[in-house]
Formats: C-alpha cells, sequence, structure tokens
C-alpha cells in the first residue's frame, strides 16, 4: 500500500510538473509581448529640459579624396576620407549620430531596431570575436574603424583588406572620442555640433539628477548571475556617471570587495551578508532583459534579497545594464534618461 | 553508520552555526524553533541555511547511494553518476531554457534541469541497451562519454554563439549557494522516492553482486532488480542534479570508503552511504561557505580539488581487489 | 569486392590510398571556393595562375589556402595516431581523445594560458606543451591500468582513460575560473576544437614536428602489424614488446598533441579515421596509415568548409561539427561492438 501511494505521487507530481511547465512557458511568451510595449511607453517619459540627439547629415563630397592620417597609436594612415564603403568594428553609436551611414556595423539588433532612421542601409556584421576577415573582405570596404585595444596580429590581417583606424572606445571625454572621428572625416562641423550637446545633456542631466535630494547618500549597484553581485569598473558607464559624474559615494564595504584583486566580475556575495552592502539607495542592474528591464524572479525570491530595506519598501530602481555598455554619443539621452527614472523610483 | 549519523548531526549544526554572516547558539535556535521572518538572523539560519543543509544532505545521499547502486549493478568500480554524463543533458537543457526563456521562474528551471537529466540518462541507457549482448559497465561509461560530448559541443556552440559563457560557466561549475525552501520542497518527493526504493532493493542488490547466475539460482529476477535499480539511479542522481549542477565523485568516493569499512551487503552499505555521503556534502559546502566569505567557492570544484587525487589512489588499489569481478 | 582474390591487400589497399588521395585534393580544390567572400571558380583558376584581384589573392592565399593545409595536416597527425593507439591497445575503441591523452594536452594548454595570462601565441612552446601534457597523462593513465609482472589489458586502460577525461575536464574547470572573458573564450573555442593557427609560421612549425614523427611511425609500422597480431604472437617472432609498445606510444603521443596544439581538441578524430579506413584498406598498417590520414583529413576539411561556407554556422568551432556529426557513428560503433 506504502508502494502505490508513493509510485502515485510520483505519477501525479511529475504530470502537474510538465502541466506547470507548459503552462508557465505559455504564460511567459504572453508577458514578454506585454512588456516591451509598456517599454516603449516609459521610454517616452523623459526628465523634463533633456534634448534628443540633433540629427546630422553626412555633408562629405562624394569625390575620392586621399588623406594621410595620424591615428591614436602613432600610425600613419593613407585612406579616401569621403569613402562611404566604411566597415566599423566600433563606435556604431558615434558613427550614426554624425550621420555617417558605415556599409555594415557591430551593433545589437535591438539597438538597430530602436534607431532605425541612424541605421538606415547599415548591415550589422555577424561575425564578431574573432571576426571573420572573409566576412568583412564582403563588404568590400575602403576604411575599417576597429575598436582601440585590439592586438597587433588582428590589426595586421585586417590592412592587408583595406587602411585601418582604431577609434576611442574606452575614453569618456567627448571632445576627445567625437573630435577624433570629426578629424578622420574632416567633418568638424558635425563633431562640434555633437560635443556640444553631449556637454549640454550631461550637464543638465546630473543637475536634475542632483535635484532629488541624492546629498551624502551611498548608492549600491547589484546584478544577478546565479548570485548577487556589484558590477565592477567602469566598463559599465553607469559605474562612471554615478560614483564619478554625480559624485556619489558606494558604501564602504563594496569598495572593498571591489578593491579585493581575486573579485572577477559575476563574483557573487554570500546571501547572508549582501545586507551589509546595502546603500541608501538600491539599484538593480538588469543584464540579460529582453525587454523592459526587471528584477529577474529568481532574485525576488532569493531570502538574502528580500531582507534589503529597498526591497521590503519597493524602492529599488532598475535599469538595463547594455544600454550602458557603450559610451557612444547616439545613447547618451537614454542612458541618462533611465538612470534618472530609476533615482526616481529609489528614492 | 551509527558514527556516521551522529558526526552528520555535528556537522549540521555547524553548518547552521557558521558562515557568512556572525551568528550565536541562541540565535540559530531562535531561527529554527521561533521563526520570526522579521529577524535577519532568523532569516539567514531559517532560509538561507537551513534549506541549503537540507538540500546538501539530499545531494550527498542521493549521489552516494546512486553510485553505490551503479557500482553494484554494473560491476564496475569507477561507475559513477556524476562520471556519466547524464548532469550535461540537464546543463545543455538550462543553456536552452536560458536562450529561449530567459526570464524564467525557479520552479521551470527545476524542471527543464529535470527533464534535461532524464533525456540524457535515458539515451545513454538506451544506447547501451539496443546494442547486442548484455548491457556492460564499459558499453554505459563509453555510451555516457560519447553522449556528453555531443550535449557538451552543442552547448558550447550555442554558448560561443550568444556570448552567454559567464552565466553558464557558473551553472556547469555546481553549486548550492542559491538553493531555497522551493527547491527543497520540489526535489524532495524525488529523493524520498528514490531513497525509499533503493533502500527496499538492498537485500536484492546483495545477492545480485554474488553473479548473475548464483542469483537466479537462489530465485531472484535479476532484469526486474537491474531495471528497478537503473530507475533508482535516474531518479537521484536527476535529484542532485536540479538542487545543486553537475557534481561528480562523491559517488565513487563514498561507496569506496563504505565498502572497505561495512564489506559487500547492501543492506548496511545503502544506508552508511547515505550517511557519509551526507557528511561530505556537508562539510565540503561548509568549507566552500566560509573559507573566502563573503565570497563562496562553487562547491563542484572544490569536491572536485578532493576527488581527483582519490580516483587515482582508488584506481591505483582496486586493481587488486577481486570485486570488480 | 570480387577481385579481391586476384589482387593482393596490399596492392588494393595502395589504389585505395591513391584513390583517396585524389579525392582530398578534390575536396582540398572545392574548398578553396567555399568561403563568406564569393569568388567565382574562373577567378580562383586565374588567381592560382598568378592573376587575380587583390581581394581574390588575399581569401586565397592569405585566408583559405593556410586553414585547408592546416585541415590537412591536423587529419594526419589524428588519424595516425589513431590507428597506432587502437593497435597497440588491439580495441577499436582506443584514439587520442578516448585515452585522455588529448584531453591531458588541453590540461596543460590550459595552465599555461590561465598563468602566462597570454592567448597562447608562441609557435614553438605550445606542441611542446601539448607534448609534456599528452605524455604526462599517458603516462599516469598506463601507471594506473597496467601493473608490473602483469599482461597490458587494454579495456582497463580505456576505461582509465575516460575516467582520467573527466578528471582534466574538471582540473581546467578549477582553473578557468581565474581567466577573463576573452581568455575564457579562446579556451572554449580551443577545447572545442578550433583551428586556430592558421598562420603560416605555425604550420610551418607543425609540418615540421609531423614529418619527424611521421617517418618514425612509418618507419615501425611492420612492428605494429607484429604486434597488432597478439602480444604473445610478437613476443614469439622476437620483438621487444616492452620497448617497441613505448616508443610507438611516444610517437603517437607526439602526433595528436601538435594536432592538438595547433587545430584544438577533435574528441572522436582520432577514433574514426582509422576505422573508416581499416573498412576500406585492411589492417596492414603500410596502407592503413595514409588512409587513416587522408580520410582523417578530409573529415577535418568537409566539417570546415560546413563551418566556412554556411553563414549560420560561420564562427563556429570546427572540432563541434566534428563532434556532432562522429558522435552517432561511435554510437553506431559501439552498439554493434
Amino acid at each position: 500500500m506504502k508502494h502505490l501511494n508513493f509510485w502515485k505521487r510520483f505519477v501525479t507530481l511529475s504530470m502537474a510538473m510538465l502541466l506547470l511547465v507548459f503552462t508557465a512557458g505559455c504564460g511567459k511568451t504572453d508577458g514578454a509581448a506585454d512588456k516591451t510595449n509598456e517599454g516603449a511607453e516609459s521610454s517616452a517619459q523623459q526628465i523634463g529640459k533633456l534634448e534628443p540627439i540633433p540629427v546630422l547629415e553626412d555633408t562629405r563630397p562624394a569625390e575620392a579624396k586621399e588623406v594621410t592620417f595620424t591615428d591614436l597609436n602613432g600610425t600613419e594612415v593613407t585612406f579616401n576620407q569621403n569613402t562611404r564603403r566604411i566597415v566599423a568594428l566600433s563606435g556604431a553609436g558615434d558613427l550614426a549620430a554624425f550621420g555617417i551611414r558605415p556599409t555594415a556595423v557591430i551593433v545589437e539588433d535591438k539597438v538597430k531596431t530602436d534607431y532605425a532612421d541612424f541605421f538606415e542601409g547599415v548591415e550589422t556584421i555577424q561575425n564578431t570575436q574573432p571576426f571573420d576577415a572573409e566576412e568583412i573582405m564582403s563588404y568590400e570596404p575602403e576604411l575599417i574603424l576597429v575598436y582601440q585595444l585590439m592586438e597587433e596580429p588582428e590589426l595586421e590581417a585586417l590592412r592587408k583588406i583595406a587602411p585601418v583606424i582604431p577609434l576611442y572606445r574606452e575614453e569618456f571625454d567627448f571632445e576627445k572620442r567625437l573630435g577624433y572621428i570629426g578629424e578622420i572625416f574632416g567633418l568638424q562641423e558635425n563633431a562640434d555640433a555633437l560635443i556640444d550637446y553631449a556637454k549640454k545633456t550631461q550637464e543638465t542631466a546630473i543637475e536634475q539628477l542632483k535635484e532629488l535630494d541624492l546629498t551624502d547618500k551611498t548608492v549600491s549597484m547589484f546584478y544577478y548571475m546565479d548570485g548577487i553581485s556589484v558590477p565592477p569598473t567602469d566598463f559599465w558607464y553607469f559605474n562612471k556617471i554615478v560614483y564619478d559624474y554625480m559624485g556619489l559615494k558606494m558604501p564602504e564595504i563594496t569598495q572593498e570587495f571591489l578593491s579585493d584583486p581575486n573579485v572577477n566580475p559575476f563574483t557573487p556575495i554570500s546571501n547572508e551578508k549582501i545586507r551589509d552592502y546595502e546603500g541608501d539607495v538600491v539599484i538593480y542592474v538588469d543584464i540579460m532583459a529582453a525587454g523592459e528591464p526587471q528584477v529577474p524572479e529568481m532574485l525576488q525570491s532569493n531570502p538574502g534579497w528580500q531582507m534589503l530595506d529597498a526591497v521590503k519598501n519597493d524602492k529599488v530602481g532598475v535599469i538595463d545594464g547594455m544600454l550602458y555598455a557603450e559610451k557612444d554619443v547616439l545613447y547618451l539621452y537614454e542612458q541618462y534618461n533611465s538612470l534618472m527614472n530609476a533615482f526616481k523610483k529609489a528614492i | 553508520m551509527t558514527f556516521g549519523l551522529i558526526l552528520l548531526v555535528a556537522a549540521s549544526s555547524l553548518f547552521l552555526l557558521f558562515g557568512a554572516e556572525h551568528t550565536a547558539f541562541a540565535d540559530v535556535m531562535n531561527g529554527l524553533f521561533h521563526y520570526d521572518e522579521e529577524n535577519f538572523i532568523h532569516v539567514v539560519v531559517h532560509d538561507i541555511r537551513l534549506p541549503r543543509l537540507l538540500a546538501d544532505i539530499m545531494v550527498g545521499v542521493s549521489l552516494a547511494i546512486a553510485g553505490a547502486v551503479m557500482q553494484g549493478n554494473t560491476k564496475n568500480p569507477m561507475a559513477d553518476s556524476g562520471l556519466m554524463g547524464i548532469s550535461s543533458g540537464s546543463v545543455f537543457a538550462i543553456l536552452l531554457m536560458l536562450l529561449f526563456v530567459p526570464d524564467a521562474s525557479r520552479l521551470e528551471r527545476i524542471g527543464y534541469s529535470f527533464i534535461g537529466a532524464a533525456a540524457a540518462t535515458m539515451l545513454i541507457y538506451g544506447i547501451a541497451m539496443i546494442g547486442r549482448g548484455k548491457i556492460t559497465s564499459d558499453r554505459m561509461v563509453l555510451a555516457g562519454m560519447a553522449i556528453s560530448t555531443l550535449f557538451g559541443s552543442v552547448t558550447t556552440a550555442i554558448m560561443l554563439k550568444d556570448g552567454l559563457s559567464a552565466s553558464m560557466m557558473k551553472y556547469s561549475a555546481g553549486s548550492s549557494s542559491n538553493t531555497q525552501w522551493l527547491d527543497v520542497t520540489v526535489a524532495a518527493p524525488f529523493f524520498i522516492i528514490g531513497f525509499v526504493v533503493s533502500i527496499l532493493i538492498s537485500r536484492m542488490l546483495t545477492v545480485l553482486n554474488l553473479g548473475e547466475d548464483v542469483s537466479r539460482g537462489l530465485g531472484a529476477n535479476v532484469k526486474f532488480i537491474k531495471f528497478l535499480s537503473t530507475v533508482v539511479v535516474l531518479v537521484l542522481s536527476a535529484t542532485a542534479v536540479i538542487i545543486i549542477g553537475p557534481v561528480g565523485y562523491v559517488g565513487l568516493m563514498v561507496p569506496h570508503i563504505v565498502r572497505y569499512f561495512v564489506g559487500t551487503d547492501y543492506r548496511l552499505i545503502l544506508p552508511s552511504c547515505a550517511a557519509l555521503g551526507a557528511l561530505f556534502v556537508v562539510v565540503v559546502d561548509l568549507l566552500a561557505r566560509v573559507l573566502i566569505a563573503p565570497r563562496e567557492f562553487p562547491i563542484g570544484v572544490l569536491i572536485t580539488i578532493i576527488g581527483v587525487p582519490f580516483f587515482i589512489f582508488i584506481s591505483r588499489r582496486q586493481k587488486n581487489d577481486s570485486f570488480a569481478g | 569486392m570480387k577481385h579481391k582474390n586476384k589482387i593482393s591487400p596490399l596492392k588494393k589497399g595502395i589504389c585505395i590510398n591513391i584513390f583517396l588521395a585524389v579525392l582530398l585534393v578534390c575536396i582540398f580544390v572545392a574548398g578553396c571556393n567555399v568561403g563568406q567572400y564569393k569568388i567565382s571558380i574562373g577567378d580562383v583558376i586565374k588567381t592560382f595562375l598568378g592573376g587575380g584581384d587583390h581581394y581574390c589573392r588575399l581569401a586565397l592565399f592569405g585566408i583559405r589556402l593556410p586553414r585547408l593545409v592546416l585541415s590537412v595536416l591536423v587529419g594526419l597527425g589524428m588519424g595516425v595516431s589513431g590507428v597506432v593507439m587502437q593497435d597497440l591497445m588491439h580495441n577499436d575503441l582506443a584514439s587520442p581523445g578516448t585515452l585522455g591523452v588529448s584531453a591531458g594536452s588541453g590540461l596543460f594548454v590550459t595552465i599555461y594560458v590561465a598563468l602566462i595570462k597570454q592567448s597562447g601565441t608562441n609557435p614553438i612552446v605550445m606542441p611542446f606543451l601539448a607534448l609534456a601534457g599528452g605524455l604526462l597523462s599517458a603516462g599516469v593513465i598506463f601507471l594506473l591500468a597496467v601493473k608490473k609482472g602483469q599482461r597490458i589489458q587494454p579495456t582497463k586502460i580505456i576505461m582509465t582513460g575516460v575516467a582520467m577525461n573527466s578528471a582534466y575536464g574538471a582540473i581546467s574547470m578549477f582553473f578557468m575560473f581565474m581567466l577573463d572573458s576573452t581568455q575564457l573564450e579562446f579556451l572554449q573555442r580551443w577545447q572545442s576544437g578550433e583551428l586556430w593557427g592558421t598562420d603560416w609560421k605555425y604550420i610551418v612549425v607543425f609540418a615540421a614536428w609531423l614529418v619527424v614523427f611521421l617517418l618514425m611511425t612509418y618507419y615501425k609500422s611492420m612492428t605494429l602489424n607484429v604486434i597488432n597480431m597478439g602480444y604473445d604472437v610478437a613476443r614469439g617472432l622476437g620483438v621487444d614488446v616492452g620497448k617497441q609498445f613505448i616508443v610507438l606510444s611516444v610517437c603517437a603521443v607526439a602526433l595528436s598533441s601538435s594536432a592538438v596544439a595547433f587545430g584544438g581538441n577533435f574528441f572522436f578524430l582520432g577514433l574514426i579515421g582509422p576505422h573508416i579506413a581499416r573498412r576500406l584498406v585492411g589492417t596492414d598498417t603500410r596502407v592503413l596509415f595514409p588512409a587513416s590520414g587522408i580520410i582523417a583529413g578530409i573529415i577535418v576539411i568537409t566539417a570546415d568548409m560546413l563551418v566556412r561556407g554556411t553563414p549560420y554556422l560561420a564562427n563556429i568551432p570546427t572540432g563541434i561539427i566534428i563532434s556532432v556529426i562522429s558522435v552517432p557513428y561511435f554510437l553506431y560503433l559501439l552498439i554493434r561492438s
């Protein structure tokens, strides 16, 4: 009899589980559709004085013009300054803002649809890291733009195809970043307009963020990947904005954690300790957002996370982490906007 | 075995007492018996450590028993569910989930993991069974290797294509750090079924171990026992995989040590394996939690560090044993 | 097959080998025409004859040829190494992959990349490291599975190899935690078998290494034939089995580990190449060696053509395609055996 019960339970349970998985799976698809709509609405909500990026034209003449240019590594490159046949392995957002429409760029599909006008007629490079030389060749480029830290053997392989110029990728100073691109293409006017825009946007946004009464408050950022952790380094542009431009502090213990040499990205903090890392303001960074960024269910049900005061009072601001992976001027407006919304929620 | 149980209780208390957050003995007692969900220390003990402890015990018991049964069943002293590629199916299923339903709930995740583990096991046993002749341990190990290579390569391909490396790395290392009550309650029924059935068939396994002809002569239904023990191994290994991810070597080490002390009677071997397996995993996880707090070692890696030398030691030793048959 | 009685197996083997070689050349030429950058067949021929524009020449000589040559070399190394191991063990399931020798080579390279923190770009160091790792793991397996004064038990060696495989996997997993994401990706690609050494300077080192050990192995082919008849028979014929066993093992490990070092870990290649070859030409190693090497080469080139030619598969390590193709074949063998 005892046996029979167990088997019954086993069968019922497994059936129930299968059913659950199915129904939950179906439910999720519907949910996802709703979320994208919400996303569109919330990004329409904006900070009063911020202006969207100006739409610039590529004013270069059509005829070829050979120039010699000294790039950021001090290497001299001779190329056709007025070429339209550009392949960009870096800086897609900056180039788009300039009005330049390369033949192919590396860009996320999501970004490409969000900024459809800026990427009209631009192909997406399929193979990145490592790139496929033949694919790049198939775009028949006259100029290849790459990221600053590309290693010499890779540069060498690309130079055989076409002239190669590295762009600033890790640089925060828009004057340097955009001025450099302006120099490459002889588009100084566009560069000036963009630098001006970037400065204004940053200043206005940071002023407004400061009005939120954040003085002397500590801010903690969390992200989750099979364990709660703190996103390190300025690779994440929000770190630069929050801790540098806005001058806010992170909790001391977080500083200690990040300065430990054994801490790699995603090194999880014990669930028992996570409460100690809570600052006055808590922001969750969703790095796997499919639509509107959110705190994943895996984290919501985590007892350590549930013990945070911010979670108990529903005061967690949420941002889409991948939005801050590039520092291109094109995304600046969206970056400050969503950070602003997150802070409003978190206070 | 009694000795093992006493040690287990002692280790469990230590497990509840120590951790990244400092807790006093009184707090632990209160957390267990006068649980107050507003009190942080109580939450730590009751919602973080206790489910994790139970999960570790279940994993230890499951892996050790699955290993012992598998070794008895296949007469291969090196058999171990962790070495057989069952977990590769589960990792693969989780990857597919991350890809298509990235915001899947915890329960779904457990479900996917289980389905993957079950699929891999069935493939391995299926292949070992279709062939001509009997299921030999060698064939099963090789089939397991092939299946896990297949799952593993497709997993890597998708990972590289979609840049999920970091997230999957964590999963494929095995860790119990985020165990919650939900995991424990979902896994418990499977665990209990597997455990009870394995104890029930322990007598038959002892007989089987005397050799198939002998056991037939003693009136045992060899086919039925083999089938039943196969199911037990599947259920128990899958339980362990869904709780903690892929962890090898427990099922290899524990039965070996146990056999050394209690001999060949499975009625004794299985309960002792359960006690020792639980003890081992609990102790290792305790170390994983406190050694570098507030960070944590993935327990799978820690077990491997202990497991590999042990493995080399016994594979050197076991040639002298007649047990291999 | 009807002609079997008239022609000696050796001659038949040579004929098949010639046929295979021609097939390899055909596939090689076909391989020149596959890639993301579209070149018409006419242009390919023109480029080979010295014409063609800048892009065509670059695509052919700079990208496709080195990769094709590397594919053939890797195939040769793995195929021949697999034959030696299977004959030594008297077991069809032996191969650099299943015995854990490749994994041992892999482990050493993992540790090298993890500790030196550079993506293994030194062409001279890599094969030696891989060889050291391969030899060490072969030694460990041998030590564990062979007992003094006892006969060599091939099955035991294989089972130990399989188990050691997972042990190596676990150890490299431990080291992988020390890597940043770029190194991690390099290693993941490498471990799943990517033809990464597609630079002429690597290929030259690799080719020289292969030639030395291939010649040595071929020189020993008669000895291997005798050993294959059984250890006792060989002993009866005056072969010093112990010594020859070690020499041949070292050759096999050297061949496979150089292939692992430059081409990445092709798990089942060293198992399937010899298998198909044995069905075609029989067991005489004098014809089996080239046949196995060529067949393995054809497999690598074909898999690599799939990778380079199909946009969706582009950028996936070639070894993954090989695994996906060869696992069913392996399972088929397992079921039949």
